[in-house]
């Protein structure tokens, strides 16, 4: 066995005995079915921006317990200072590259190993420690752009009604949200994620239409406002979904930004949800929203995230490490670039050049 | 001959630009400066335009003939509205 191999399985090994318990349940997946290895490399251009300062911020992903180990990580660039650090508010792991405007060629390639494995909840109880519980409750907090008070904390209401249980009540919004939404394709990215523009729609058309931060952040809003700790995870699909085309097909993710939702029952821990998914779903196979196969991935999205895709940050309304020059940042799934202090759009490729792509290795 | 016109006429723009510092209105995200910059460019006359979301500012270079009501109207019309900051 080469070293390199070694290291990768040895890594993949740790990852498994990591594990919680609620992980390894009998429910669970087969360590085979879910286990899977990506090789991701990211590059970034920004030489169109000649004569001018030009800095960078990417996110990157940390490793979660039982569901994502970053392996091996590496950089190549010519940036006049560049470093990683997760000095912010959320402790989102961040690389930043700074170029002085004199220099003619601005790149960065990033590159990493990722260990992923299937997050299945089994939703029984689980003694959790006072110092999780303690940091889960600042996640019930409103920020700039989730409300948690007004139309928010009214539709909270309405669709828990008298229901005590927290689980129940997480549940009854995550399938709300399902119910209510549709995809909206020709939303730029991931949306802007404003709960009370979501309810807005609602109220005039009947439904909602967004994407999957505007869906993921109407349900954290949704279950903050019913006493439930719950935060939006922006990621990024790297690679095939064995459930759908619809979560993830290919090796070029440079689009595939996506964000779930995570929240936080007290004897149980933080649980994955992904209620956006099933509106993709939905879309995309032309199926109706009550059919046995829509129905039967709602009920599985709801505690669980396939291994195709990596967990960036669950970063909202924050001050980036080092201070941009625009302020505060309202989520942190796309690369953040500034040009003399300007914001560059990261969907105008013709000026800010960068590519995703992942590679599935070992199994 | 060319060189000189192109010479002449960058620096009577020069001579003749007016610089303006406007607080804009309704910004939610930095994404939102993209919108107003546009909005600012789109006004004829208009050489450059800085907007910054923390500081709620625009700071914009433009020839004699723009008018602070040129520009108000062209950024109300996506949504967000410019005074001019003192």
């Amino acid at each position: 066995m080469h070293r390199r191999e070694f290291i990768k399985k040895s890594a993949l090994t740790g990852a498994i005995c990591l594990t919680p318990s609620f992980l390894t349940a009998s429910s669970t997946p087969t360590l085979k079915e879910g286990l899977a290895l990506y090789t991701i490399r990211w590059s970034f251009d920004l030489s169109a921006h000649k004569d001018k300062q030009c800095a960078l911020w990417v996110p990157l992903p940390s490793d979660i317990n039982g569901f994502q180990r970053v392996i091996e990580f590496g950089n190549t660039t010519n940036a006049e200072s560049h470093f990683e650090s997760d000095h912010n508010r959320y402790g989102a792991r961040t690389f930043y590259a700074h170029w002085d405007k004199s220099a003619v060629s601005k790149t960065l390639k990033l590159s990493m190993s990722v260990a992923l494995r299937d997050r299945q909840c089994d939703f029984r109880p689980k003694r959790i420690c006072p110092e999780t519980l303690e940091k889960a409750r600042e996640f019930l907090a409103p920020s700039a752009h989730i409300p948690t008070d007004g139309a928010v904390a009214k539709v909270a209401k309405n669709i828990t009604g008298a229901e005590k249980d927290p689980l129940k009540k997480a549940r009854k919004i995550y399938d709300w949200i399902v119910a209510n939404s549709y995809r909206d394709e020709s939303v730029q990215g991931c949306g802007v994620g404003s709960p009370n523009a979501m309810l807005s729609q609602l109220e005039q058309d009947g439904r909602m239409g967004g994407k999957c931060l505007d869906m993921s952040a109407l349900c954290v809003a949704l279950m903050r406002a019913s006493g439930i700790p719950a935060r939006e995870v922006m990621g990024i699909r790297v690679g095939a979904s064995r459930l759908s085309p619809a979560f993830g097909a290919g090796e070029d993710n440079t689009k595939a930004q996506h964000c779930k939702v995570e929240f936080f029952i007290p004897n149980m821990g933080w649980i994955p949800c992904d209620p956006a998914d099933i509106t993709k779903l939905v879309l995309k196979e032309k199926i109706e929203k009550n059919s046995p196969r829509a129905r039967a991935l709602a009920d599985k999205f709801f505690g669980f995230w396939e291994n195709n895709w990596i967990a960036l940050n669950h970063a909202r309304d924050f001050d980036l490490y080092p201070a941009n020059t625009q302020g505060s940042l309202d989520s942190f799934g796309y690369p953040y670039a500034e040009v003399d202090g300007e914001y560059l759009d990261p969907f105008e490729p013709k000026s800010y050049r960068y590519t995703f792509h992942s590679l599935k290795g070992a199994e | 001959m060319g060189k000189i016109a192109l010479s002449l006429l960058l620096l009577t723009s020069l001579a003749y630009a007016k610089e303006w510092r406007l607080h804009i209105n309704g910004m939610h995200c930095i994404a939102c400066t993209l919108a107003v910059k546009k909005a600012l460019m789109g006004v004829s006359g208009v050489q450059e335009a800085k907007v910054n979301f923390k500081n709620e500012s625009a700071i914009v270079i433009t020839d004699e003939k723009v008018t602070l009501r040129m520009m108000q109207d062209s950024v109300a019309q996506t949504g967000y509205s410019a005074i001019a900051q003192k």
